[in-house]
């Protein structure tokens, strides 16, 4: 098995992104590929689930504050849902909470996005 | 490998030489992380413990060997009575400052995608410092006091080592 997998899939008006593995400096690439692939095609209201991520490094996050404004500049953003234990730590101790809005569920973040 | 394979208390340090590659950092973390399970961190800590090293390793490679291929990285692992030190050796440049903070807002403005890993380390781990022991030699150094010798021990308590 590959250390991170990428899946995305549409649901409603936003695209969930599903990084499976964990996010380092190695790995990154392939997640801001996807990220930017979705962003540069105007899919800009993103959720980034992070049901399936063992840890996440200062470079995936950093893959986010990269693409962020640029999401938010063409109407959308990008959010995050389902963090758990030391993803979520180290979203939280990183600031990121207040940076990126979160929820505690998938359904939550997309619905956020409204209709 | 088990983890009581790495313990290091009571025996000589605990010490390993990978190539200076992010192909190496999963090798690290998980060698990082079962080191600290054995030294008797709970998995979550031992974690944090190892996301910090990978993000010491990421600076070498990337800012000390600016990347270039060929060169290594010693780890050693140093068990104290009240803490875990870790130390990163290596022969790049090192750091002509460290941040003191970030501004995160000001980072996502400017679309950067880097400057997190420094103030990471801080926020996972008790101390953490840039060292030279001597000429041409140059030393990351981590340490993370054991949950039950923290001052307010227990509990989510942030930490913010110095540099």
């Amino acid at each position: 098995m590959p250390d991170l997998e990428v899946a995305t899939r549409r649901v409603a008006t936003a695209v969930v992104v599903e990084p499976r593995g964990f996010i380092n400096a190695h790995t990154v690439a392939e997640f801001e590929r996807v990220l930017n692939a979705l962003v540069e095609a105007g899919d800009v209201r993103i959720v980034i689930s992070g049901t399936d991520l063992s840890y996440v490094a200062s470079a995936g996050f950093g893959a986010i504050m990269g693409l962020i404004e640029e999401a938010r500049a063409g109407g959308g953003d990008i959010r995050v849902a389902a963090l758990t234990g030391t993803v979520a730590h180290i979203f939280r101790v990183l600031g990121f909470d207040r940076l990126c809005r979160t929820f505690e569920t998938e359904e939550e973040a997309v619905l956020s996005f409204g209709g | 490998m088990e983890a009581s394979d790495l313990t290091t208390r009571g025996r000589a340090p605990l010490q390993i030489d990978v190539p200076a590659t992010c192909e190496c950092l999963s090798l690290v973390h998980e060698a990082t992380r079962r080191a600290a399970l054995a030294e008797g961190f709970d998995p979550s800590d031992a974690e944090e413990i190892a996301v910090a090293v990978g993000e010491a390793m990421t600076n070498v490679v990337e800012h000390a060997y600016r990347g270039k291929p060929g060169h290594a990285i010693r780890l050693r692992f140093l068990p104290g009575p009240d803490t875990l030190r870790i130390e990163l050796e290596h022969r790049g440049a090192a750091p002509e400052s460290l941040p003191s903070g970030v501004d995160l807002g000001r980072l996502a403005r400017e679309r950067r995608r880097g400057g997190l890993g420094v103030h990471l380390m801080r926020r996972l781990m008790d101390r953490v410092v840039h060292e030279q022991p001597v000429a041409g030699r140059n030393c990351w150094v981590l340490e993370r006091r054991r949950r039950d010798s923290r001052p307010g021990a227990a509990g989510d308590t942030p930490r913010g080592g110095e540099s």
